[in-house]
C-alpha cells in the first residue's frame, strides 16, 4: 500500500468513528486529539477497527504513536506490507 | 443449538448499546428480548392510530449547555450515530415544588444557583458543588461513596434546598429508600441541574428507531419475543442460555441486562438444577403511572413548566409507601412544553404523564377484580392532587391510560416492578461467573442515559480486548 492509500484508509476509519466531524481540513502532523476532539475511548475504537478490518493487533503501549495521521501511517506501513506480501 | 460469540439477555437500551457496540467490531453477537418490539421500560406501543410512550419523562444532560463533555456526545460516538438524526429538544423550565414553596430551574445552572439562594443555606449550593460533589467521569462506574443524605445534611442542614434537591434526583434514579450512594447521587445532579432535561424529537420512538437501524446495519442478530428461561452454567463459566421454547444458544461471553436478582434466578448448573445461594434482594422504589390525553397541549390550561417534581407530605422521604400509591409524592411531565422546532408534529405534545410512588406488594395482594377500578381510583386521586396545585386538567381529558408496578414487573421481568432495580449493584459490572457481565440498572448507572452508558462502558471494559 502506498502511504497515500494508508492516509485514506486512516481517515475512512476516522469518518466512521466520528461521523460528525469534517475531515478535509484536517493537519497530518497535529495530534487528532486537539483537532477532532478525540479521547481514550476514540483511539480504542481506531485500534479495534484495525484490528477488525486486518486483524492487527496493537498493544496499549503502542497507542501513543497513532496520536496524528501522520504518525499512524508510519506505523501502519510496515504491519499493512507485512499482511499483505508484495 | 446455535453459537455466536455473545449472547445478550435483554433488549432494553443497555442491551441495545451493547448489542450495537459489539456489533460495530464484528462480533456475532445476539440479542433475546422477550417482548416484540426493543426499548425495555422505554418502549412505545400504537392504541387507535396514535403513539403512546412509555416511562420516558426527560432524557438528563441536555448536552447544548456549557457544561462539560455531555455524555450524550460521548454515546453517540461510540455508537457511530451523528448527532444531526438524533435533534434534542430541551425543556422551558421545571418546578420543584415544597408543600407551598418552589424553586424553578431551567437548562442553565445559573437560575439553579439564584434560585437556591432565596432559601436557607442557598449561598452553600455552589460550594458544595465545587468542593463535595465528585467529579465527573464518563467511563468509571459510579461506585458507592457512601450517603447522599449525609453529605447533604452537612451542607444544607434542615434547610427545605435539602428535600428539593433530593427529590428530583431520587426521581431519575434511587434504587435505595431514603438515602442512596453519593457516587450516583453526583452524577445525577450534575445530569438533571447542571446539564438539564431534554426529550428527542420524535420521541423514544425516534431513539429506538436510530438504535434498531443500526444494529441491523452492523449484523446484530435480534431473538424477538423469546425469553431466556436459563442460563446453563459449570464451574465459573456459564455455557449456553436456554431459551423458553427449549432451544439453546451458545456464546464465549454473555451479558445480562435484566436485573442482578432476575438473572440469578435464571442460574442453574448444567444438569438443570437451580443454584441454592441465596438471591440478591429485589428493589422497592416502584411508580404508578397516568398518562392522561388531552384535547389541547398542557400551557393552553395553564401548565407551562416542563416538568414538576413536588412532595406535600410532612417528612419528604422517598420510600415504597404502605397504601397502594403515595399521590402527595411524585413527578408530572408536560412533553408539549420541551421546545420542539414543530411542536405539532410531536406524538406526545397533548399528553400529560402523572407519576407518583407505588407500593408493588400492595398492588400484588389486591383481590381479583378490583385492579382495574384501583387504578382508575389512583388515576384520580393523582389528578385531584394536581388539581390542589393549581393545575385542574380533568375537564381536559380524552383518554387515560394507568400502569403499575404490576405492569411494569410483567412487561419487563424486573421483580417487584423495580423502576431502578435492586439495591445490590454491581458497580464493575464483574459477576461471580467470568464470562458473564451485567449492564444497565443494576450495573449502577440509572435512567436512559445511565443504560446507554452501562451498555458502552461494560463491553469497552470487559469484552472488548485490550489488545
Ligand atoms: C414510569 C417510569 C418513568 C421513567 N422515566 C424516566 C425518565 O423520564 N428519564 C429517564 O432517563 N429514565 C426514566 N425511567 C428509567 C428508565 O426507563 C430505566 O432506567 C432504563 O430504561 C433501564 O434500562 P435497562 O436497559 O437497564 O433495563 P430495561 O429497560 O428493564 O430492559 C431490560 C429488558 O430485558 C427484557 N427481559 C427481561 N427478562 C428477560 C428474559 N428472561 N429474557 C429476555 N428478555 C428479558 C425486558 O423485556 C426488557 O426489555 C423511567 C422508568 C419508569 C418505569
Amino acid at each position: 500500500m502506498t502511504e497515500a492509500e494508508i492516509r485514506q484508509l486512516v481517515l475512512g476509519i476516522i469518518a466512521d468513528i466520528v461521523p460528525d466531524q469534517d475531515l478535509s481540513q484536517i493537519r497530518d502532523d497535529e495530534p487528532l486529539r486537539d483537532q477532532l476532539g478525540l479521547d481514550s475511548m476514540d483511539f480504542l475504537d481506531i485500534v479495534m477497527e484495525l484490528r477488525r478490518r486486518y486483524r492487527m493487533q496493537i498493544p496499549e503501549e503502542d497507542y501513543p504513536r497513532l496520536a496524528t495521521v501522520a504518525g499512524t501511517i508510519e506505523y501502519l506501513k510496515p504491519r499493512l506490507a507485512q499482511l499483505a506480501p508484495g | 443449538m446455535t453459537d455466536f460469540d455473545v449472547v445478550v439477555i435483554g433488549g432494553g437500551l443497555s442491551g441495545l448499546s451493547a448489542a450495537l457496540r459489539l456489533a460495530l467490531f464484528g462480533y456475532r453477537v445476539c440479542l433475546v428480548e422477550q417482548q416484540p418490539r426493543l426499548g425495555g421500560m422505554n418502549t412505545y406501543f400504537e392504541r387507535d392510530g396514535k403513539t403512546i410512550e412509555t416511562a420516558l419523562h426527560a432524557l438528563t444532560n441536555w448536552p447544548g449547555g456549557n457544561g462539560p463533555a455531555s455524555p450524550w456526545r460521548l454515546i453517540l460516538r461510540q455508537l457511530r450515530l451523528p448527532s444531526a438524526e438524533f435533534p434534542l429538544a430541551p425543556q422551558a423550565f421545571s418546578q420543584i415544588r415544597l408543600g407551598g414553596t418552589f424553586l424553578n430551574f431551567g437548562n442553565d445552572f445559573r437560575l439553579f444557583l439564584e434560585e437556591a439562594k432565596r432559601f436557607p443555606a442557598g449561598d452553600q449550593v455552589g460550594l458544595f458543588v465545587d468542593r463535595s460533589l465528585l467529579p465527573y467521569s464518563l467511563w468509571a462506574c459510579p461506585a458507592g461513596f457512601g450517603s447522599a443524605r449525609k453529605v447533604l445534611l452537612e451542607w444544607l442542614g434542615n434547610s427545605p434546598l435539602l428535600p428539593m434537591i433530593y427529590l428530583p434526583v431520587a426521581a431519575f434514579g434511587a434504587a435505595t429508600e431514603g438515602d442512596m450512594p453519593f457516587g450516583v447521587f453526583s452524577m445525577l445532579f450534575r445530569a438533571i441541574f447542571a446539564e438539564g432535561l431534554c426529550r428527542p424529537v420524535g420521541g423514544i420512538k425516534a431513539l429506538l428507531t436510530l438504535l434498531h437501524r443500526q444494529l441491523e446495519r452492523y449484523g446484530a442478530f435480534l431473538l424477538l419475543r423469546q425469553r431466556v428461561a436459563a442460563i446453563r452454567t459449570a464451574g465459573d463459566q456459564v455455557l449456553a442460555v436456554t431459551l423458553q421454547n427449549g432451544e439453546s444458544i451458545t456464546a464465549r461471553q454473555f451479558v445480562s441486562t435484566i436485573g442482578w436478582p432476575e438473572t440469578w434466578a435464571l442460574l442453574q448448573d448444567n444438569a438443570g438444577t437451580a443454584r441454592q445461594s441465596q438471591s440478591p434482594p429485589a428493589g422497592r422504589i416502584s411508580f404508578l403511572e397516568v398518562i392522561a390525553e388531552l384535547s389541547c397541549p398542557p400551557a393552553e390550561l395553564g401548565f407551562r413548566p416542563s416538568m414538576l417534581f413536588y412532595c406535600l407530605k410532612d417528612e419528604c422521604d422517598f420510600r415504597a409507601p404502605s397504601e397502594l400509591i403515595e399521590p402527595r409524592l411524585g413527578a408530572v411531565c408536560a412533553p408539549g412544553n420541551f421546545q420542539y422546532p414543530d411542536p405539532a408534529s410531536e406524538p406526545m405534545a397533548k399528553t400529560m404523564r402523572l407519576t407518583c410512588l407505588a407500593a408493588y406488594d400492595q398492588w400484588a395482594s389486591l383481590p381479583a377484580g378490583q385492579y382495574q377500578t384501583e387504578k382508575m381510583k389512583a388515576a384520580e386521586k393523582l389528578l385531584t392532587t394536581l388539581a390542589s396545585l393549581g393545575w385542574d386538567i380533568r375537564p381536559a381529558i380524552v383518554n387515560i391510560e394507568v400502569t403499575t408496578p404490576l405492569t411494569l414487573a410483567r412487561y419487563t421481568g424486573r421483580s417487584q416492578g423495580a423502576v431502578y432495580g435492586s439495591p445490590h449493584k454491581l458497580w464493575d459490572g464483574k459477576t461471580p461467573f467470568a464470562n458473564l457481565f451485567l449492564a444497565g440498572t443494576d450495573q449502577g448507572l440509572p435512567g436512559v442515559v445511565g443504560a446507554l452508558l452501562s451498555g458502552i462502558i461494560v463491553v469497552n471494559q470487559h469484552l472488548l480486548p485490550k489488545a
